[in-house]
């Protein structure tokens, strides 16, 4: 157990809309271990983004406590969150947003900055993890609109990793991009997983879900069903195989 | 810029430069005097004449000056002089002997030739500034013309390779202010609609699989039926092949008619169980008040208690655990009002809660205990039927119909938890609340 | 009508922006209206209050002695009606106290008249009269009321030198004439008949006189009626003897305008400014709304509607808006007229009164309406340009491929700074917009309160625009005057005296004429306030000043050669300056003794200004002069004080309107500041959630936008204060070039300036802080609940 980074229990996360509730997640319980590539799936509305966003520390849960190495987050306020998210966290989005106005190094500088105010070494990591994932000098001082929506995912992934935060959240982030882009976003993600960084990301695409050891399948708020695939080979037949299964158990 | 505002921007500065160049000559008075400063120096020379300084020549305040009087021989000519070179000339006067002003002569205030240099310098100025706002005008034009034509020839040249290479992610960078902006938009557009061509064909393709593996799971129930039947079909059927009449055609149509008489007996029985379910739900309804049960946040229980608090006796003695619970409201909140009214009505005490949440049986525990008399043992496995009272003597002499316990448990049931009532150093009643 | 709906649409979506328009326009209704009703009717309200007491065309004041002669004069000039002559009491060194207002003893010439005499001209018309006319009653002027509050009832202390006594207010009256003494310094006093005859008999309250008043012929020809009248009186009376005033219809209705003239130029000039902001925010608001609505206009292209019809959905939209910002306009302008009528009252002292001119409402309705739509049209005129095709494939790309200005990597700023410079940076276009405004708004409240510190605090910059000496006793010596100037110059407590004369000069130019307020003294360097703005003052004895007025009226120039004409003996003299004054309308001219003296060669220099140490008493140095020499030889008045009590009557006036002024600005500057922060959070929301998933505080994003806001503003602040500093003097000739005023000196206090920068800084800070308080409730996960899961 010690290497558990992330546990919730009794989450519940409630919408009231005038005087219907809607309970979007129910008495969840989840340990995140370190190293962890954990995928969330389950169809539209079943929870799965909220999930996401309540263990990140994005949204307060309505119940249930969440604790972080022991620390309970839930009782955070929303600075304390803002300055948790910052160290511990790192977030990819479908819609990547990058700041427009700002150079693809700036974009990467502004996460870095809130953490550490050695601005050289900031950069360097900056430069090396861009470098890592695949892009060149040249598109240090680009524009995100100067870049293809798979270079600027991956972008967002430096963003991500910058203050190597404990855990990588991801919602959907190959949703908006090709084939082509979305393989390499995914080959970055995997390989960032096998150098110990553990990863919470929420899918509805198999072909993304098939690069985690452990798949969580949510359905109205509840988790009905876990997965263990283990580590990711390449062009593991059987992989694919079991996951397709599992999916298919589960009325997917 | 574009071209317009370019002409405006040109036409204006040409304008300003013109009227400029047009008010500095209109208001340049060379030729003009002060008169001011000649009355001042003529005032002085009076004054210096009236003194006894007589001097006829000289100058005053820059103006160098030659005095021309009545009484001189020579003063026609001079007068005339100075008339000729255009210079200044005016009157002396003084006051005569009898205090009568009179005309003394004449002051000629001399002028150089520096006029018609300054028009000069002034003149080449103004041509030089002419000529360098127009020359930087040109400059300006080539830069632009360069900047907003050439330049952007070059990229869309380079585009165009890059389209020929297959990248269809590159972007034209383009400046939608300039004439050319447009030029080069339409080639982006083309571009854009190259991949979204590519995407679309690969989006469709995407859903064409998801549609075959839809329809595959759906079908998969039906099947199921038809092939539990088959196999009991094929049990049944070589049964009787193998015990009785072998070859007989009747017991062949026998076995057949027994096994379709077990299908529709099983059918049969479905609907027997669906209609006794309807009954029992009629029934129920019938007997019971009705439970909608939801699920609910556990904090809501807190919020029972602290309502049902009027004497400040209630204590709890541990945290609730966050959660959510299936749970009417309103019934759970009737079933906690009767047990806390019990407690003060016979009891009379401290109540105490406990809370505890067992998560492998996702059941919540509410144990609430007061310190009274607690019930007779014997009647203890009775308190929750219909109409039952304590047989005690005050028990006796309290109001009360026998029903809310038993209420207590028809809802909790209802809401598929539980109720237990025991004495442990007082009357205790343990709620159990199922957990989503 | 589709394109109501359009129209109504869109200003339920930009709700903020349309109550900002539309308060700026109810602003500037209030304003325009204001000012065009005021300054249009103003000419016939006064034309309409004289036709009903039938108000004297023309008053002279005399000592008596020519009664005859005058009487002959007045028959002589074709112009003439009749005239009547009455029995008065002038009293030059008079001061009032009005005891129960406990105000400070003004000092100020008064002529008593009994009330009780029967006239047709000018007939009083008591208002809050007394129920019963006391023994000691008095009839006061107006003004009193609006501007000094007095009441009836009040005791008013009369001192005359040193006998004083007490008058009771009996009622207040209307007179054209004698309406403010900022147009005449000069109460007519209305006496019972008993207290007129005690008066008389007390010399020491002053002197005996004739009041007369004529009606002309034709109420446009005053003027030059007076003219000729002081033409002829100069021929029987020997000047500054005798005659001690002349006042026709047409300089007094001119003259008692003039400062609401200005008051309400100030509030058009306001309106206009405001005007100005309103068409900043509606071109501002215009672009964004094309920006946003971008593929709504497409689709709604590609539906069939055509641009023109857009367009007129866009006018529609500003029209409904000016409609309604203009009827709030007109209805605040009606709520506020008590105010109105008070400021107009006391700057005139005739008792105005504030309606519904339809015309003015017209008018103003007019103006706002050409505006706004002109505006409006020009900024929405781009969509023409717009296809559907364009407008619906996103419209306007914004690509910002500039240069990375604060790359973070290399930057020596903070964090939280360097964002907010970028974001400073990025919105450059709004932050010019609201930079404009306030640096406009901040000029102008340097100019309001510059102005009331020189009309209000401290008036030696507008007495020195009136154009009059700041010498606190005048006297007038009969006779003997070269000894006792000698000895009231060597007298202690007196720090200087000059000899300084004026009188009524006819100035001649080619076939031109126009009379002037001629002063003499020997030298004008010695005075102590400079009224030259152009070339010098006379210093030869063939040199004038003349103020441009004059100049333009004569047509003459500086150099030019122009001849006065005094009692037959006409003279040249040579322009050489050219100077500036309030008073006597901006006719004014200035030569020396010895110029003086080739006029008229007997001249002798009877009045004298006497300028006391700090610190002396004027009351009891006046006493002092008079119980010296008595008054037979000598007339002596508290000179500055009169001017001082002048000033007061529109001191009012002025503190309510740069109250308005600075008021309306604060409301300006914070809605504007409102509007643009605003505009930006909801702009940029998705990025300021996305900043909060990545740990920014909501107080970190808050201290950006104040980085990046802050600095346009205090800027803005800080240039426009000190463009105030400079641009107040000029800004203020400006409006009063028609008064004939070329250059002001207007004391701009650098505090002031200081205090406004802070002022109007500390105004934006607080403002931003509490609209950019709304990041905080912006939770990062608002922006994934829509759409996704």
């Amino acid at each position: 157990m010690s290497n558990t980074i992330l546990k919730a229990e009794m989450l519940s996360k409630t919408y009231s809309n005038g005087s219907i509730m809607q309970h979007v997640l129910k008495n969840l319980n989840i340990e995140i271990k370190a190293g962890d590539f954990t995928v969330i799936m389950g169809s539209s509305g079943s929870g799965k983004s909220t999930l996401l966003y309540a263990l990140s520390g994005m949204d307060k849960p309505t119940l249930g406590t969440i604790d972080f190495k022991g620390e309970a987050i839930s009782n955070y306020s929303n600075d304390q969150l803002a300055v948790f998210r910052r160290k511990h966290c790192g977030f990819v989005f479908q819609q990547i947003y990058l700041n427009d106005t700002m150079t693809v190094l700036d974009n990467i500088m502004i996460s870095g900055l809130l953490v550490s105010r050695d601005k050289k070494a900031i950069a360097n990591r900056a430069k090396e993890l861009l470098q890592q994932v695949g892009l060149s000098d040249a598109s240090y001082h680009k524009y995100p609109s100067q870049l293809s929506g798979g270079e600027a995912q991956r972008v967002a992934i430096v963003r991500a990793l910058i203050n190597a935060p404990e855990i990588v959240f991801a919602d959907e982030p190959t949703g908006a991009l090709n084939s082509t882009n979305a393989v390499n976003v995914l080959d970055v993600m995997t390989e960032v997983n096998a150098s110990g960084q553990s990863i919470i990301m929420v899918t509805h695409d198999i072909k993304t879900a098939r690069r985690a050891n452990r798949i969580l399948y949510l359905k109205d708020g509840v988790i009905i069903d876990e997965l263990n695939l283990g580590a990711y080979r390449k062009d593991d037949p059987d992989r694919h195989k079991i996951l397709r299964e599992f999916l298919e158990s589960m009325g997917w | 810029m574009k071209i317009r505002n370019m002409v405006i921007l040109f036409t204006v500065i040409m304008m300003a430069g013109y009227l400029a160049a047009i008010t500095t000559i209109n208001a340049s008075q060379i030729n003009r005097v002060d008169v001011t400063e000649i009355n001042q120096v003529a005032k002085t020379i009076e004054q210096d004449w009236q003194a006894g300084d007589t001097k006829k020549s000289g100058a005053n305040r820059g103006l160098p000056y030659q005095i021309a009087l009545v009484t001189d021989e020579n003063y026609q000519a001079l007068l005339y002089d100075g008339i000729k070179n255009r210079q200044t000339i005016i009157d002396l006067t003084g006051t005569a002997a009898d205090g009568q002003e009179k005309l003394l002569g004449k002051i000629i205030i001399l002028t150089d030739g520096s006029e018609e240099a300054t028009m000069k310098r002034n003149l080449t100025v103004m041509i030089t500034l002419t000529f360098g706002l127009v020359l930087i005008m040109v400059y300006l034009l080539f830069g632009l013309v360069h900047t907003s034509i050439l330049r952007p020839f070059g990229v869309l040249k380079e585009f165009a390779r890059k389209i020929a290479d297959g990248d269809l992610e590159f972007r034209l960078p383009m400046d939608r202010g300039n004439y050319f902006g447009a030029f080069t938009e339409s080639f982006d557009l083309m571009r854009e609609e190259l991949r979204k061509a590519r995407q679309g064909e690969y989006q469709a393709n995407i859903s064409k699989k998801e549609l075959v593996a839809e329809l595959s799971h759906d079908i998969k129930t039906p099947v199921a039926t038809i092939k539990a039947i088959c196999e009991l079909l094929e049990i049944k059927l070589a049964t009787v092949q193998a015990e009785d009449l072998p070859g007989s055609t009747a017991a062949t149509t026998i076995t057949e008619s027994i096994a379709k008489i077990a299908v529709i007996d099983a059918k049969a029985d479905i609907i027997d169980a669906l209609i006794s379910n309807l009954f029992h739900a009629t029934l129920e309804e019938l007997e019971m008040l009705k439970v909608n049960v939801s699920e609910q946040p556990s904090t809501v229980i807190i919020q029972m208690f602290k309502e049902m608090d009027n004497f400040g006796k209630i204590r709890f003695k541990n945290d609730l655990a966050e959660c959510l619970v299936f749970c009417d409201p309103l019934r759970l909140g009737q079933v906690i009002d009767n047990i806390i009214s019990n407690s003060y009505k016979y009891a009379d005490t401290d109540i105490d809660i406990w809370f505890g949440l067992d998560k492998t049986d996702k059941n919540l525990t509410i144990k609430i205990k007061d310190y009274g008399a607690g019930v007779d043992p014997d009647e203890c496995p009775l308190v929750c039927e219909k109409f039952f009272r304590g047989s005690g003597e005050s028990i006796q002499n309290t109001p009360g119909s026998g029903l809310g316990l038993y209420l207590a448990r028809q809802f909790m049931v209802a809401m598929g938890g539980s109720i237990r009532c025991y004495n442990e150093g007082g009357f205790t009643v343990e709620l159990g609340i199922k957990v989503v | 009508m589709n394109i109501l709906m359009i129209a109504t649409n869109n200003i339920k979506k930009a709700k903020v922006a349309t109550a900002t328009l539309i308060i700026l326009i109810a602003i500037a209704t209030i304003f325009l209206y204001v000012g065009i009703s005021v300054l249009s009717n103003m000419d016939t309200f006064i034309d309409e209050k004289n036709a009903e007491t039938n108000g004297a065309h023309l008053i002279s004041i005399t000592d008596g002695t020519y009664d005859q002669e005058i009487q002959e004069i007045y028959q002589s000039i074709e112009a003439y009606s009749y005239s009547e002559r009455e029995e008065g009491m002038m009293s030059m060194s008079s001061s009032f106290q009005n005891i129960n207002t406990g105000e400070e003893a003004n000092s100020i010439p008064a002529v008593f008249l009994n009330l009780d005499t029967a006239r047709e001209i000018s007939q009083v018309k008591i208002i809050d009269q007394a129920q019963n006319m006391p023994k000691n009653g008095v009839i006061v002027p107006y003004v009193l009321k609006v501007a000094n509050g007095y009441q009836t009832g009040d005791t008013l202390k009369l001192t005359v030198d040193d006998a004083s006594t007490e008058l009771e207010i009996a009622g207040f009256y209307e007179d054209l004439m004698f309406a403010s003494p900022s147009n005449v310094s000069m109460y007519k006093l209305f006496l019972g008949y008993q207290q007129f005859q005690e008066f008389l008999a007390q010399p020491e309250y002053g002197s005996k006189c004739s009041y007369i008043a004529v009606i002309t012929d034709d109420i446009k020809g005053t003027e030059a009626f007076e003219s000729q009248y002081i033409k002829e009186i100069k021929t029987i009376m020997p000047e500054g003897t005798g005659s001690y005033a002349s006042l026709s219809y047409g300089t007094m209705k001119t003259g008692v305008a003039i400062f609401i003239n200005i008051i309400m130029a100030v509030l058009l000039s306001f309106s206009i400014i405001i005007l100005a902001i309103a068409a900043i925010v509606i071109k501002f608001s215009t672009t964004t709304h094309i920006e946003n609505n971008i593929k709504n206009i497409g689709t709604l292209e590609a539906m069939g509607y055509t641009t023109r019809q857009i367009l007129g959905s866009i006018l529609v939209e500003y029209l409904l808006m000016t409609a309604v910002g203009f009827m709030v306009g007109l209805g605040a302008a009606l709520l506020i007229s008590p105010v109105i009528t008070n400021v107009v009252s006391s700057s005139i002292g005739l008792r105005w009164a504030t309606g519904l001119y339809p015309q003015a409402v017209l008018a103003s309705l007019g103006v706002i309406t050409m505006a706004v739509l002109g505006i409006s049209y020009f900024s929405a005129a781009k969509i023409k340009k717009i296809t559907p095709l364009t407008a619906l494939r996103s419209g306007i790309e914004t690509h910002h491929f500039g240069k990375n200005r604060i790359p973070l990597d290399q930057t020596r700023l903070s964090l939280n700074t360097a964002m907010g410079f970028k974001s400073l940076i990025f919105n450059k276009r709004q932050n010019l917009i609201a930079g404009l405004i306030i640096m406009l708004l901040s000029l102008v409240t340097v100019f309001s309160l510059a102005s009331y510190y020189n009309f209000s605090v401290d008036k030696t910059a507008m007495i020195k625009l009136i154009g009059l000496e700041t010498a606190e006793v005048q006297v007038t010596a009969l006779a003997d005057e070269a000894k006792i100037f000698e000895e009231i110059a060597a007298m202690p407590g007196v720090e200087d005296t000059i000899r300084l004369n004026s009188f009524d000069g006819m100035i001649k130019f080619k076939d031109k004429e126009s009379s002037a307020n001629t002063r003499v003294t020997a030298d004008y360097s010695r005075l102590k306030v400079n009224t030259c703005v152009k070339g010098r003052m006379p210093v030869h004895d063939n040199e004038i000043a003349i103020t441009s007025i004059v100049l333009d009226n004569l047509g003459a120039q500086m150099g030019d050669t122009v001849s006065i004409d005094y009692n037959g003996t006409t003279r040249e003299f040579l322009v050489v300056g050219v100077t500036q004054q309030f008073n006597m309308l901006g006719r004014g001219a200035a030569i020396t003794t010895a110029g003086m003296k080739k006029l008229v060669p007997s001249y002798q220099e009877q009045n004298l200004m006497i300028y006391l140490a700090e610190g002396q008493d004027t009351e009891k140095f006046v006493t002092k002069i008079n119980n010296q020499y008595g008054t037979d030889k000598l007339q002596t008045n508290s000179y500055f004080a009169s001017i001082e009590m002048m000033l007061d009557s529109f001191e009012a006036s002025i503190k309510i309107v740069v109250t308005g002024c600075l008021g309306i600005i604060a409301v300006i500057i914070v809605f504007v500041l409102f509007l643009v922060i605003r505009v930006r959070i909801l702009r940029e929301r998705t990025r300021l959630g996305v900043s909060k998933a990545l740990g920014f505080t909501a107080n970190q994003l808050i201290g950006q936008i104040l980085i990046s806001e802050m600095p346009v503003i205090i800027g803005a602040a800080v240039v426009g204060a000190i463009a105030g500093y400079f641009a107040t003097n000029p800004m203020l000739a400006l409006m009063l070039a028609a008064n004939g005023i070329l250059n002001c000196d207007f004391y701009v206090a650098p505090s002031l300036v200081v205090f406004t920068a802070i002022g109007i800084s500390l105004l934006g800070l607080v403002t931003v802080l509490i609209v950019a308080g709304k990041i905080r409730k912006i939770s990062p996960c608002q922006m994934f609940e829509e759409g996704v899961d």
